[in-house]
């Protein structure tokens, strides 16, 4: 079986695409960070890495693996970066060239199976991808930093910002990726804080997504992705924000991050690591904590989100 | 030029050694955390701290904390590297004189930029 690493830190890009290619046949393998990639040892026979990521560019990561990590197998850079850029960054780091996130899914698929020389399978429907959630938290997480001058970070609006363009242009969602691009313009103009401009674009954009309110905001600290995810529709629903985290680094990274409301927290991943009791109580010292048993996680989500928000009252 | 680089990452440390390695003549010594770096502060003498802010042990305001409560390294300047979207407590930032913030993802040009600068500045 032929096996893709995909290195994306948008959620939305690593479930979607990762499951298209496995209907596939392929084996995949998705990293969202350099925590998630320092952990795998796997030897993939094709490498699709994003180029904007949190920590560091794609092109200097692919290139520094080639050497640290012995990756023979070709990089392709995967992003919604103009063309000419996506060139010159995979010329100048010695990779095998780029897909544009902007021909949608489906030629992107198709191109990797080329690439792969894979069999060609029917593709599975878009259907039910949760874009639209995604979207409204990728956009709840903007206005949030943008709402609070003591987290205002242009850096950080801007990145959310080109996600949902690429996002939105790889499901043909160009109303979304326009006024998500309108929005970022608007950003990339100030650096000393939100202005009307900046207010004014992000709330076409909150309002063509149907984002009204934002009521309050949860930590889920969880590694299970299946059970992460499954929380998110019913409380963005419910018009709550709703960050997570994967793993201590990045719930340190997150407490700094925002102030929250409550903090869902895995029985496991305490057990696993108990430290990030002190974390909690060290940066939110205030915020009320669910901690999820395994017997919690076999309850209907919805029913879960009424018993926490008697907890945020 | 000696720079001390602290960060839990062994991959954005290599990033950054990588593109630290364009100034000439310049000596790196790295660190995981705060707390390895304060040992390696009682070895190295360094011209600049470069520290990532979120690590195990201790984390970047902590070492900046403690380096200014030693005799020998209270002044040596500091960069730190933030996260996009989680500006640091900049009052407490500009408490323990952070000579530069770098936000990630990082620029190799700009790692090298604000390493001269404070460096050039701080002489």
């Amino acid at each position: 079986m032929k096996s893709v690493l995909l290195v994306d830190d948008s959620a939305f890009v690593g479930t979607v695409l990762g499951d298209m290619l496995r209907e596939l046949g392929i084996a995949v393998h998705v990293a969202r960070d350099l925590w998630d990639l320092e952990r795998w040892d796997g030897k993939p026979d094709l490498v699709l890495m994003d180029v904007v990521l949190q920590e560091a560019f794609g092109d200097d990561i692919a290139s520094l693996f080639r050497v640290t990590r012995d990756w023979q197998a070709p990089v392709m850079l995967l992003s919604s970066l103009p063309d000419a850029e996506l060139a010159t960054r995979a010329s100048e780091a010695g990779l095998d060239g780029f897909i544009s996130k902007r021909i949608g899914f489906e030629a992107i698929t198709e191109r990797v199976r080329a690439l792969l020389d894979a069999p060609s399978r029917r593709l599975p429907e878009l259907g039910d991808v949760a874009f639209d959630v995604m979207a409204r938290q990728r956009v709840r997480r903007v206005s949030h930093i943008a709402a609070h001058a003591e987290y205002w970070n242009a850096a950080g609006i801007i990145a959310e910002l080109h996600a949902l363009v690429g996002d939105a242009e790889l499901i043909g969602e160009t109303a979304i990726a326009e006024l998500a691009l309108a929005a970022r313009v608007a950003v990339e103009a100030e650096s000393a804080g939100p202005t009307r401009a900046v207010v004014a674009a992000i709330d076409v954009l909150a309002r063509k997504l149907g984002v009204t309110t934002t009521h309050k905001t949860l930590l889920i600290v969880e590694t299970g992705d299946y059970y992460r995810r499954s929380l998110l529709a019913p409380l963005d629903a419910a018009d709550h924000l709703v960050l997570e985290a994967r793993s201590l680094a990045e719930a340190r990274q997150k407490l700094r991050a925002a102030h929250y409301d409550l903090i869902l927290l895995d029985a496991e991943f305490e057990r696993r690591d108990p430290s990030i009791r002190h974390e909690i109580d060290a940066h939110v010292p205030n915020a009320p904590i669910a901690v999820i048993n395994d017997a919690e996680k076999t309850v209907e989500p919805a029913r879960l989100v009424a018993q926490w928000e008697r907890l945020m009252r | 030029m000696v720079i001390l680089v602290v960060e839990d990452s062994s991959t954005m440390r290599q990033l950054l050694c990588h593109a630290l390695r364009r100034i000439e003549g310049i000596v790196l010594v790295e660190a995981a955390d705060g707390v390895e770096a304060l040992q390696r502060l009682s070895e190295i003498r360094p011209d600049v701290v470069l520290t990532d802010l979120n690590m195990p042990n201790l984390d970047g305001f902590g070492l900046i904390e403690a380096m200014r409560a030693r005799e020998d390294v209270k002044t040596v300047p500091v960069i730190m590297l933030t996260t996009e979207g989680a500006l640091p407590d900049r009052a407490r930032g500009d408490a323990l004189d952070v000579a530069a913030y770098v936000t990630k993802p990082i620029k190799p040009d700009a790692i090298v930029a604000a390493v001269k600068q404070v460096y050039e500045t701080r002489r």
